[in-house]
């Protein structure tokens, strides 16, 4: 059982990075991402291919494929997203859906369908007691929480201050003098990027091939569900309690359980308090 | 039982949200006729309203209309009781026309709650439009009506189910004096006709003065006052609170 | 013209498209029979996704997923023996009912949270396909048994199927859209917090929709297994869910003859990138080109065109300054 925990703090580790990626895009423009996996799985197929075709040392390849990350971020929510500020989530959900599919297809036809590998980070492994924790599971987990732990602290600096405020009011920014346009850039760059390392972390731990954002995405959702969209630490303690969740149905119940563990809870949760388990409650609206 | 004539009984509202309390253990009742209900602004009046017609629950008190209880009932439950009510700013369906808006008001009452038949339904919304001169917009989009006339047509919606008490939020705002009258005859008729009971939240003093029998007065979340309204405009507290030199010179 | 003349010419129109209809598998090619049948099962479940998305303002992911619930139950309950329109029906109504099941949470979600729901459900949906290998065979796939009628071959037999069902729907929606539910689900759309003042209960009146568009993607689903004769789970995927969604946007959301149009519209780009000059010009578009025409169609409808094909003449008409018919009030 314990070995089924370590597992699954490793896979939840990439939820909970997803969900990050989303947290960031909600907080700051508003806008629940749908493409957000896809938005990660792009960066990761350039990662492999300027490794395995330009020969680049795999640390520098994905130095620079998460630089491409942060840039399609940006150009994504400077041609889509901006023109759509201020309309409500039913468009943007539609607008990100669109964006999904598209850059999903774009993985498609520039890479095929073929399932690829990538070169280990790390290797080795070792015992804690009965359990057998390899390298690569604690670099994920490390990788994850430091993550979570730079944006808490980037969210109280001047710029991380900034992007909440444009999401509660646009007015503000333009009072401090700072564009809002720069700032929801910014933060789609950033959750690009975070969104780029949970597909490579996920994609290490098995093989990268066109779904792998798409396997992300439900559970990035639940996780940030789970945190309301707004939490952090709510984010981060969702996606490794998935983690571990489809872990241990897989190991007890069956494989099929733990595919469907994500999708049974969303519902649950979404039923249950719908503004996410340790998200703040709302009154009726008037 | 309330005595005969009371329509709606508020008794010790209390309504907070938060640590913050609103209404502060309000009662009065609104008899048949015009019931005036006048305050400065965040007195709480409109969550007043909004505690009659259940969008915010009560955190003590309750309602009655008629001689029975609403507590607990969701919205829709108690309007189909026969509470009708307005919104500030008017909430109409943009592509529905003005004759579909209006039958949205009887729309929910249909086939539930008191009887009627289909006949009558629209004989009813029919009378309306023409009172309220509203026959000349039937079939135009709501969306293309000026803002007066949407207060108009929302007046019309909230009196098409034929409801023992209806609540308007401000219906003169944004209206010229002469929309204001065709607004305010068809409501008279309305009451003697019909016996309803309104109560009308409205900043035109001279307006209240006019049309209602009795105002209470709230602020900060209490009831300061409560009578004819000659009596009530005369009370020192109140013209402190709320009326100014200028219009206790009316009353 | 008098109404008479009007109504007249309206009948006589009627009258002449059903006569085209009817005779249409005399003259037409099979494949354009084919893809016609398609579009006409597209428009069915598109007019769901009109009453639920376009009317009543609720956001919509799992409709991939109850279309395949349709085409699976009924093939399974079919191939045990079920008169063909004894299943439809039964597997409409059963998809009707997890389409209400899944609009339970709508009653209290908004926006965003209702669409992750749906679209984890719809997912769900698609595992169970997969999953449930006693009722579906999984992955492998199950033949569907085609309908019989003595005299009628079965290509034939569909087109009417699926001609008949979308007339129905069309004449069915279009009154339903003048009445009180129509009214009452527009009103939750625009003034949900209104109608409870109205004496109506939003939450009746979404799930109301939920299962109507379920009911009609499960109806169109259960055409859909007759038409290609082999389901498997990928057919139900999150292609059919773009392609929906496409649809929908493309013809306008609002408008009942919008789903008609962008079901033309899907099918149309689908037969282009598969023609032979596509296909030998970009081999590899033939694949992902189609998700990729369809995820860029969205962005530019949702970016540009936000009521669709059938808002443009209105957009058009609207340039020219109007008459200033408001003054009249005053």
């Amino acid at each position: 059982m314990a070995q089924q925990v370590i597992s699954g703090l490793a896979a939840g580790s990439s939820y909970a990075l997803l969900a990050l990626g989303l947290v960031v895009t909600m907080k700051t423009t508003s806008v629940p991402n749908f493409a957000m996996g896809a938005m990660g799985l792009l960066p990761v197929y350039v990662i492999r291919s300027l490794w395995s075709q330009l020969h680049l040392p795999y640390g520098l390849a994905i130095l620079a494929g998460i630089v491409v990350a942060f840039g399609m971020g940006w150009v994504v929510e400077r041609l889509t997203i901006r023109h759509l500020i201020g309309l409500s989530h039913f468009t943007t959900v539609l607008m990100t859906i669109g964006i999904w599919f598209a850059l999903n297809s774009i993985v498609g036809l520039l890479w095929g369908y073929e399932p690829q590998p990538l070169p280990g980070l790390v290797s080795g492994s070792f015992d804690l007691g009965q359990v057998v924790v390899t390298n690569a599971q604690l670099m994920t987990l490390a990788v994850g929480l430091a993550i979570a732990g730079w944006l808490i602290v980037f969210f109280r600096t001047t710029w991380g201050v900034r992007m909440r405020a444009v999401a509660e009011d646009p007015l503000v920014p333009r009072l401090l003098g700072v564009r809002v346009a720069t700032i929801s850039g910014l933060s789609w760059a950033i959750a690009s990027g975070i969104a780029a390392i949970a597909v490579l972390l996920s994609a290490q731990a098995s093989v990268l091939n066109p779904q792998s954002g798409d396997d992300l995405i439900i559970s990035g959702f639940v996780a940030a569900t789970a945190g309301g969209f707004s939490s952090i630490g709510g984010a981060v303690i969702g996606g490794l309690a998935l983690g571990v969740l489809e872990n241990l149905a897989g190991a007890y119940l069956s494989g099929a359980a733990a595919s469907t563990v994500a999708l049974l809870g969303i519902m649950v949760i979404l039923l249950v308090r719908p503004t996410g388990l340790l998200g703040p409650g709302t009154g009726r609206e008037v | 039982m309330p005595p005969a004539g009371v329509r709606l009984v508020v008794e010790d509202l209390v309504v907070g949200f938060g640590g913050n309390t609103v209404l502060q253990g309000v009662s009065f009742s609104v008899a048949q006729g015009f019931t005036g209900l006048i305050g400065p602004n965040g007195a709480g009046k409109t969550t007043l309203l909004n505690a009659i017609s259940g969008y915010v629950p009560p955190t003590r008190g309750r309602v009655l209309l008629g001689d029975r209880s609403l507590a607990s009932l969701r919205p829709h439950r108690i309007a189909r009781r026969g509470l009708g009510r307005t919104f500030q700013t008017p909430r109409l369906v943009p592509e529905l026309t003005v004759w579909e808006n209006v039958m949205l008001g009887l729309d929910g009452h249909i086939r539930w709650g008191r009887k009627r038949s289909r006949v009558v339904s629209l004989a009813r919304v029919e009378e309306l439009l023409r009172q309220l001169g509203l026959n000349d917009w039937r079939d135009r989009p709501a969306a293309s009506l000026p803002f007066s006339s949407r207060k108009v047509v929302e007046v019309a919606r909230a009196l098409a189910a034929d409801p023992l008490v209806v609540l308007l939020d401000e219906p003169a705002a944004g209206l010229g004096p002469a929309e204001v009258e065709h607004l305010i005859g068809p409501l008279k008729r309305q009451v003697e006709e019909r016996g309803l009971a309104v109560l009308i939240v409205e900043h035109d003093i001279e307006l209240v003065t006019r049309l209602c029998s009795r105002i209470v007065v709230l602020d900060f979340g209490q009831l300061i006052a409560d009578g004819a309204p000659a009596q009530v405009l005369r009370l020192p507290h109140v013209v402190n609170a709320y009326l100014g030199a200028g219009v206790a010179a009316v009353g | 013209m008098s109404p008479a003349v009007r109504y007249g010419a309206i009948g006589f129109g009627v009258l002449a498209l059903g006569a085209g209809f009817f005779f249409a598998p005399a003259y037409l090619n099979a494949y354009l029979m084919y893809l016609l049948t398609w579009i006409a099962i597209y428009a069915i479940a598109g007019t769901g996704l009109t009453v639920l998305m376009g009317w009543t303002g609720q956001i919509a992911l799992a409709h991939a997923g109850l279309f395949g619930v349709g085409a699976y139950a009924t093939a399974y309950l079919a191939g045990h023996g079920w008169p063909w329109p004894l299943a439809a029906l039964t597997s409409s109504t059963a998809s009707a009912g997890l389409g209400a099941l899944v609009g339970l949470p709508a009653a209290r979600l908004r926006g965003f949270y209702l669409a992750i729901a749906t679209l984890a459900f719809g997912e769900l949906l698609h595992q169970a396909f997969v999953q449930l290998t006693p009722l579906t065979r999984g992955p492998q796939g199950m033949a569907v048994a085609p309908i019989q009628l003595d005299g009628i071959d079965t290509p034939s037999l569909v087109w009417y199927l699926a001609m008949v069902m979308l007339a129905a729907v069309m004449v069915t929606l279009t009154a339903l859209g003048r009445s009180r539910i129509g009214r009452c689900l527009k009103a939750v759309r625009d003034i949900e917090s209104a109608t409870g003042s109205l004496g109506i209960s939003a939450m009746r009146y979404k799930l109301l929709a939920f299962a109507i568009s379920a009911f009609l993607a499960g109806l169109a689903g259960a055409v859909f297994g007759q038409l290609i004769t082999f389901l498997t789970p990928d057919l139900f995927d999150l292609p059919l869910l773009v392609i929906f969604l496409v649809q929908l946007f493309v013809g306008g959301v609002n408008r009942l003859s919008g789903a008609l149009i962008g079901a033309i519209f899907v099918i149309a780009v689908r037969e282009l990138l598969q023609s032979h000059v596509v296909s030998s010009l970009v081999p590899a578009l033939v694949g992902s080109g189609q998700t990729l025409a369809f995820g860029l169609t969205l962005i530019l409808v949702v970016r540009y065109l936000p009521g669709g094909l059938t808002s443009l003449p209105g957009r058009l008409r609207s340039r020219r300054p109007r008459p200033a018919t408001l003054s009249q009030v005053e």
